[in-house]
């Protein structure tokens, strides 16, 4: 298996305001996230709309880890990329990784990725 | 075309992504195998007369060897790219390419070909270049029993990140204290905020790798192997695919002499199947050398897979279209793959060629298919 690809980035958010989190698996290819909140288990498999925190509760220098397991299905393609949609901040944002190329049909990689809200 | 008795061929697929990237010879054969070039139809060397509509690479480079006992280096060359798939589409989900529609299904299987092969004799060289064009206005869909293994496959690749989460839970926990202590230390200071951050996110990954070296980890990675290993994104229903191309021929292999030598259209139809498909081929080829050979070909193929073989029937006739031209001929082939190994097929195609009387209109060749592709791209570190 190939290193996992490992990310971190800052997301500015509102005091007391929740934000919610989406995961887009792109270029064709399949794959299932676990989403942590401060430690805690949120979620996993495909995340839609995935509820952070609470109402009244303050995020600020609270992360969500998330790890992405991608297996390559695509047969014309082996790029992998994911896509987290954080929304309910200053403003919505993506980040978008794509920086792993997966050789044969069954490869996997890991996206390791924390957001760390500011 | 092909006539020689037992010569032997070689489709040595060495992609830049793999040709042959499956694991199962039933549904991989179906869906996953990268179809002859046009470019080497119109050279005359393709391995097939019926060749069905099929997956494109994004890049792929086939090598073919024509020599009688595999004495010599392959020379026959073909370059395929498709301009869709060498892109990334971060936004292009599994789901929502299981449809396609008329212009989303042309541009993701649109390819462009280019190929080179030695045409003459070793007295009088020729040197053959070609492109060719293809796309797929229809390209079938994904059956919906795939659809619900693609699904489980999420959720299992879901269960198994959490197996990993879990793993390193307690280690995490305190990376991730000295982590706020760092950016508390760092207040407003952006710069000292995001070096924090990034060693956060090298000593994390460092936790991330080990862990995932762990039994436990494995063990959760081998039990989703063991469910989905057979699965492929094969595509199902109608299709139709369009191509084109022209030919050049080089006497000599001088660039200067260079000439137009044949062109030619085709459009394929067909029907995939789970283990059955059925293609229609219906091909104009014309010479600008020699117009007495300009045909119209209407060919058809059967295929049936089957575990690790799949065998296949196709008939062929052909009519000429200028006056004084040669009567109409007809051919018909059986052909024959079976994996050896993952990546390792023996081909055979057996039969009648057009000119029946003629010398060498026995077809038989027995040959080896290579998937030679490996893991070509690390991921560049933190």
């Amino acid at each position: 298996m190939l290193d996992p690809v490992e990310k971190s980035d800052f997301y500015p958010v509102r005091a007391m305001t929740p934000v919610t989190l989406s995961i887009k698996i792109g270029n064709g290819q399949v794959g299932g996230t676990n989403v942590t909140f401060d430690g805690t288990p949120l979620g996993s498999g495909p995340i839609t709309n995935l509820p952070i925190g609470t109402a009244g509760q303050d995020l600020k220098d609270k992360s969500v880890d998330c790890l992405t397991t991608v297996r390559r299905q695509n047969p014309s393609s082996g790029k992998t990329s994911v896509t987290y949609t954080l929304k309910g901040g200053v403003q919505d944002q993506d980040f978008t990784y794509n920086d792993a190329t997966l050789s044969q049909i069954g490869d996997r990689v890991v996206y390791d990725v924390s957001f760390v809200f500011s | 075309m092909r006539t020689s008795i037992l010569m032997p061929l070689i489709g040595l697929s060495l992609a830049v992504v793999p040709l042959a990237a499956q694991s199962t010879a039933g549904p991989a054969f179906n869906g996953l195998r990268t179809p002859a070039a046009p470019a080497f139809v119109l050279l005359g060397i393709a391995p097939t007369e019926v060749e069905r509509p099929n997956t494109p690479a994004d890049l792929a480079l086939s090598v073919l060897n024509r020599s009688a006992g595999l004495t010599s280096l392959p020379k026959d060359v073909a370059l395929e790219i498709s301009p869709y798939w060498l892109v990334k589409h971060p936004m292009l989900t599994w789901e929502a390419d299981s449809v396609r529609g008329i212009d989303s299904s042309i541009a993701r299987t649109m390819t462009i070909s280019f190929a080179t092969a030695e045409l003459g004799t070793s007295t009088r060289p020729v040197t053959g270049l070609a492109l060719g064009l293809r796309a797929a206005p229809f390209s079938g869909r994904i059956p919906a029993r795939t659809t619900a293994r693609l699904r489980e496959l999420g959720d299992r690749l879901g269960i198994e990140s959490r197996v990993l989460a879990d793993l390193r839970a307690e280690r995490l926990k305190v990376l991730e204290r000295i982590r706020t202590q760092e950016l508390e230390a760092a207040g407003t200071d952006s710069a000292r905020r995001r070096e924090a951050l990034d060693r956060f996110t090298s000593a994390r990954g460092e936790l991330t790798r080990t862990v995932m070296q762990s039994p436990q980890y494995q063990v959760s990675v081998d039990s989703t192997e063991a469910m989905f290993r057979d699965l492929a994104l094969n595509r199902e229903g109608f299709v139709l695919e369009l191509a084109a191309g022209a030919a050049l021929q080089a006497p000599g292999g001088a660039a200067d002499s260079a000439s137009l030598a044949r062109w030619g259209a085709w459009i394929t139809a067909g029907y995939e199947g789970k283990t059955l498909s059925f293609v229609v081929v219906n091909r104009f080829l014309a010479s600008s050398v020699d117009s007495i050979f300009d045909a119209l070909s209407l060919g058809m193929r059967l295929i049936y897979t089957s575990g690790r073989y799949a065998i296949s029937a196709e008939g062929s006739f052909r009519s000429f279209t200028e006056r004084g031209a040669p009567s109409n001929e007809s051919r018909f082939a059986a052909l024959v793959d079976f994996e050896l190994q993952k990546g390792l097929w023996v081909t055979g195609t057996f039969g009648r060629d057009y000119a029946a009387g003629a010398p060498g209109s026995l077809i038989a060749q027995i040959g080896l298919a290579i998937n030679v592709a490996g893991q070509r791209i690390k991921i560049p570190g933190p």
